[in-house]
Order: structure tokens, then C-alpha cells, then sequence
């Protein structure tokens, strides 16, 4: 039988909503010299990695002593600033003489690393970077070490913007009319229900591929289906709607006639790993309302690509 | 010298983002890894870099690392007897 993966604690450092001159909304960010006390450790990281790292830190704080068995992350695009200057250090000094910081500190996984570097963690430690489906598959490895075993584990997901990206994404055409964003989003996942808010992760899906109308419908109805639940079981279904004109999100609210509907990409922007914002948002959202609410749907996809379902519970 | 040293020190403030420290605050004579500033060996490579991208010099014999390295002012006493 299938364990019940609880959310014990969860953090965010976002946008809010708030976008720069430059059109992007860039995270709102704390004052990471009272997070990340150790000033050399914090002088090398850059801006994605204090980000994760401190938004890490935040939800183990949130999560009391209880130890912490797997560190799983996700991430889209990985350390974009760090791995720019790299590339352009390999360029400007005709591939000789490279900067051994922003090299180290560009892998994609360095954020679970530093978290488990800074709380002595040895455990499994595993980063997924599988494009817009990074979150999803970090969540599904989240409910297969709890099923297996684990009690607790911290999954989380982090991707920057930066100016270099945003000018590559425009020239392809690939964020027309559509806000870039970023963020880190973190969450302590276990098999007991230590908030005593009884929100529960029930299941993920996902689809790499196109889908026509008939098709997300199939996909939704199958996937609810075999979560023992319909349409109407739905008290509130969140989106990935990013605004473009032929959005793929048309049709799909209109399956959910009776739940409240709710969009993310407003507030945190568009970036692979945005749907970890929407599953912070359907824990506040499950947090602070009537106890008849009872089951969120989040449903994300970026250009017609990387379909994901993530249920929640209470 | 005295401007080789402001000047040295303003570039590892830079190039090792050495957060809230001015130059005024790194002693020229304190050592620059392990006690004073507390630097360690991916800073060292950082000021490899520094030495040969700024000054144009390489270290030829690494044994001398530990010694042209001690200080601000072992490490401009070095670049000024090696500059080109």
C-alpha cells in the first residue's frame, strides 16, 4: 500500500509579482548574510545558489530537528550566471586560464550539495534537470524514497533568469509576449503528518509530448481516475497560464465548472521549475481555507510541452 | 610599490568577492591564507589567474607558491622583481 507523503514545511523566495525595469520578474530576496552565516561559503555563491541554498535552510528551520533522510532537487536551466561567465572566461581566454569558482559553482546540483555541505547531511542527494519536467520528477523520486523507507525529505526547486537568457529566449521567440520569471521553492515531504495541517502530496503525472484539446482532457480525466476522484472532486484547480494569446489553458479551466480557478505564472513568472511556486501556492491555499476543501489540481505546461498533474490533499 | 599593493589588494577584493572588506582593512604583512584573511586553495588558484591575466606572469616553480603567496606584500614584491 502506497504511504501518504505529508507536507510538513515548505519556503519561497519569489517575485511576488513584482517585475524589474528590465521586464522580468526577479525574486524578492532576504538578507542571505543572517541565513547563510559562513561568509566564505557565501562569497562564492552566486545569485541562484544563495537563493536555493538560503530557501533550503528556510524550510529545514521550518521543519524542527526532525532529521532529514534524502535532499532531492530540480532544476531547469541550473546556475545560468555562473555558466555564462564560465563560457565567456573559455572564449575571452581562447580556452587557457579559467576561473575555477564560477566552473565549481555552475553544476547543476551544487545547490543540494551546499544544503547538505552546510547541515552535515550524508544522505541520498540526487538533482533532477529535466527541462520543464524537473519539479514533477524531483516530487515522483520524493514519494519513491518515502515508499521506500525514508521519513523525510527535502525537495526543492530553483531556477535564475538572467539578462544574457532572456536576450537568447527572446531572439528564438520563445517567451513572446510571456513574463519571464524565477525563484527557489522548497519543501520537507514525510511519511508522518508532523504540521498537523494534514495537506498531502496524492500523486504527479507527466507528459513530454503535444496535445490537442480531447487529448489534456483525456489526460486530466485518466489521471484523476486513478487517483479515485472526478472533475467535480475538485475545489480548486491551478494553472500554469502564462497569458499567450493561444494559450493551451483555454480550454482546460472549463472542466472545473465548480473549483475555484487560480494562476501562478502572475506572480513568479515563467521558468521551467514555476510549477514548484503553483505547489507552494496550493499549500497556502489548502492551509487557510474551509476544511471542505479538500483536493487542489495544479496543471502546468509551457508551449504545448512537458504536461504536468500535481494533486494535492487534505 | 605602495600603488602596486592598493591596487592588488582592490583586485582580490574584486576577483575573490570578498563581501563588506575595503582595502584598508587587509593588513599588507598579515598572511593571506589560513590566519588573516583566511583564503584556502580555490582563492589560490583564483590569484594564479589574477597574476598571469593582470601582470602577465606565470609561477614557474610551484615550491615557491607558499612563499610568493604569504602576504599582499610578498605577493607585489614578486610581481615587481617578475613583471615584464
Amino acid at each position: 500500500m502506497k504511504k501518504r507523503v505529508y507536507i510538513n514545511a515548505t519556503s519561497a523566495i519569489s517575485p511576488n509579482g513584482v517585475k524589474g525595469e528590465d521586464n522580468i520578474l526577479h525574486a524578492i530576496e532576504p538578507d542571505y548574510k543572517d541565513i547563510i552565516t559562513n561568509a566564505n561559503l557565501r562569497r562564492r555563491m552566486s545569485h541562484i545558489v544563495k537563493m536555493g541554498v538560503a530557501c533550503g535552510l528556510l524550510c529545514l528551520e521550518k521543519n524542527g530537528d526532525r532529521p532529514i533522510n534524502a535532499i532531492i532537487t530540480a532544476t531547469g536551466l541550473g546556475c545560468l550566471a555562473d555558466t555564462e561567465k564560465f563560457l565567456n572566461s573559455i572564449i575571452e581566454n581562447e580556452e587557457r586560464l579559467l576561473n575555477p569558482t564560477a566552473f565549481t559553482q555552475s553544476t547543476f546540483n551544487v545547490i543540494g550539495a551546499q544544503i547538505a555541505l552546510l547541515t552535515n547531511n550524508h544522505c541520498y542527494n540526487n538533482t533532477f534537470v529535466h527541462r520543464g519536467l524537473s519539479f514533477e520528477s524531483a516530487l515522483i523520486d520524493t514519494m519513491m524514497q518515502i515508499n521506500e523507507g525514508d521519513s523525510n525529505v527535502l525537495v526543492g526547486a530553483i531556477d535564475e533568469a538572467t539578462p544574457t537568457t532572456y536576450t537568447i529566449l527572446k531572439g528564438l521567440g520563445l517567451i513572446e509576449n510571456i513574463t519571464m520569471g524565477e525563484g527557489a521553492q522548497f519543501f520537507v515531504l514525510s511519511n508522518e503528518n508532523s504540521a498537523t495541517n494534514n495537506i498531502s502530496l496524492k500523486g504527479v503525472k507527466t507528459y513530454s509530448g503535444k496535445y490537442n484539446s480531447a487529448q489534456q482532457a483525456e489526460f486530466i480525466k485518466n489521471f484523476l481516475a486513478d487517483n479515485s476522484l472526478n472533475t467535480n472532486d475538485i475545489s480548486c484547480f491551478i494553472t500554469g497560464d502564462n497569458g499567450m494569446q493561444d494559450s493551451i489553458y483555454t480550454d482546460v479551466n472549463k472542466l472545473f465548472p465548480s473549483a475555484t480557478n487560480k494562476t501562478f505564472k502572475d506572480i513568479c513568472g515563467e521558468y521551467p521549475t514555476a510549477s514548484s511556486y503553483g505547489f507552494y501556492l496550493a499549500v497556502d491555499y489548502l492551509e487557510n481555507h474551509p476544511p471542505d476543501t479538500q483536493n487542489v489540481l495544479i496543471y502546468n505546461a509551457y508551449n504545448n510541452t512537458n504536461h504536468s498533474l500535481i494533486l494535492l490533499e487534505k | 610599490m605602495e600603488e602596486l599593493i592598493e591596487k592588488l589588494k582592490q583586485q582580490l577584493i574584486n576577483e575573490l568577492n570578498l563581501e563588506e572588506i575595503t582595502p584598508a582593512d587587509i593588513d599588507t604583512d598579515a598572511p593571506l591564507f589560513g590566519d588573516g584573511l583566511g583564503l584556502d586553495s580555490i582563492d589560490a588558484l583564483e590569484i594564479i589567474l589574477i597574476l598571469e591575466h593582470n601582470y602577465g606572469i606565470k609561477i614557474q616553480n610551484p615550491s615557491e607558491g607558499k612563499e610568493i603567496f604569504y602576504s599582499i606584500r610578498t605577493l607585489a614584491d614578486y610581481i615587481q622583481a617578475n613583471q615584464k
